[in-house]
């Protein structure tokens, strides 16, 4: 089966967004796979290079790009919700004269396109929201 | 991309209190400019952007936002009756192209769509 | 089909109220995060929960439930780990996330 999922929490805020991780991991033990993982809203402070989770917490932004660098899939977050959040890759952060890029290696910043894509490849959407 | 995907999207906030209502616009928006089959339902406090003459915000009011989705073949708006009668609100004061659906009607929309999405 | 996951807790009436209308038959409901403490034994809103029709499974995370020290789960409500979260996404057609 093939997953398209979407995370809508905030990866410090909220259990559903550790519920998206592990279920994530447990598609791919599974022998499933995942067309891509979206991050929309609240969410998209999950590719942020510069978050730091609170001690004993789980690092939500390094293990997925951790799981996504070992299985290659694809992290994409929706530009409009990133800009709100602080988190520009270098071309934004030239765009809006910011002093630097703020996204972490491994994720991408996308319209929301690319979640109507990946909908449409998926053959399910699993939504885990804020 | 070419089959067509019948999507419902649940707006549950209100625009003046944050940004999920708008998020909610514009996943049905961003849905119907792929040519996909979106409802819009507005159900909680979502159904609080119905209401008429809110002001913008400097942006784009949520009244001009949902003006412009029968261009995306979103139509009409559908609004949870029992949440339209919690806040008082008129069926008969909404902004124009909303159909009201009861409880029973909500939960078979469920079953008309493929997938969906809410905020 | 739908899998219906409530990721808020039940405390939260409205959405939790328009989770349980959106119920039909066949349906299946995932408590999950703050969602298990509707599988709390005896509290108002295991009470309705257990008065669903028997067609609607509902199911809890385990380990939210564990992290809640919540023991006395109600008995309609089947714990769950992520593996099977996985099957029960695969066997609904379409999901709804309730928060």
């Amino acid at each position: 089966m093939i997953f398209a999922i979407l995370v809508q929490g905030s990866p410090t805020g909220v259990a559903s967004s550790l519920a998206a991780y592990r279920f994530a991991e447990a598609v791919l033990a599974g022998g499933h796979s995942i067309a891509r993982v979206f991050f929309y809203g609240a969410g998209a402070a999950h590719a942020s290079a510069f978050l730091v989770p609170p001690a004993g917490a789980a690092d939500l932004p390094h293990l997925w790009q951790a799981l996504a660098a070992e299985h290659s899939i694809e992290l994409m977050a929706c530009i409009g919700s990133a800009l709100r959040h602080g988190v520009v890759d270098g071309r934004e952060a030239a765009r809006h004269n910011l002093p630097g890029a703020s996204m972490r290696e491994g994720f991408e910043l996308a319209g929301l396109g690319q979640l109507v894509d990946a909908t449409l490849r998926g053959e399910r959407l699993i939504s885990f929201g804020g | 991309m070419n089959q067509t995907t019948r999507v419902l999207v649940i707006c549950r906030a209100s625009a003046a209190g944050g940004p999920r209502a708008r998020e909610a616009v514009d996943l049905a928006l961003a849905f119907g400019a792929f040519d996909q089959q979106v409802s819009l339902l507005f159900a909680g406090d979502g159904v609080l952007n119905l209401m008429p003459g809110q002001s913008e915000d400097g942006v784009r009011s949520i009244e001009r936002l949902l003006g412009a989705l029968p261009d995306y073949g979103i139509t009409p708006l559908l609004a949870d009756a029992d949440a339209l009668a919690a806040r008082g609100i008129a069926s008969t004061t909404l902004v124009p192209g909303c159909r009201i659906l009861d409880e029973r009607a909500i939960a078979e929309l469920h079953d008309t769509h493929d997938i969906v999405l809410m905020t | 089909m739908t899998l219906h996951i409530l990721s808020t807790s039940p405390a939260n009436t409205d959405v939790f109220d328009a989770c349980c209308a959106a119920l039909r038959p066949a349906d299946a409901v995932l408590l999950l995060g703050d969602g298990v403490y509707a599988a709390l034994r005896d509290s108002q809103a295991a009470e309705r929960l257990a008065a669903l029709p028997d067609a609607i499974t509902i199911y809890a995370i385990e380990e939210d439930c564990a992290i809640r020290a919540i023991h006395a789960r109600a008995p309609f409500a089947h714990a769950l780990d992520y593996p099977g979260f996985v099957s029960l996404a695969c066997e609904h057609a379409r999901s709804v996330s309730w928060f």
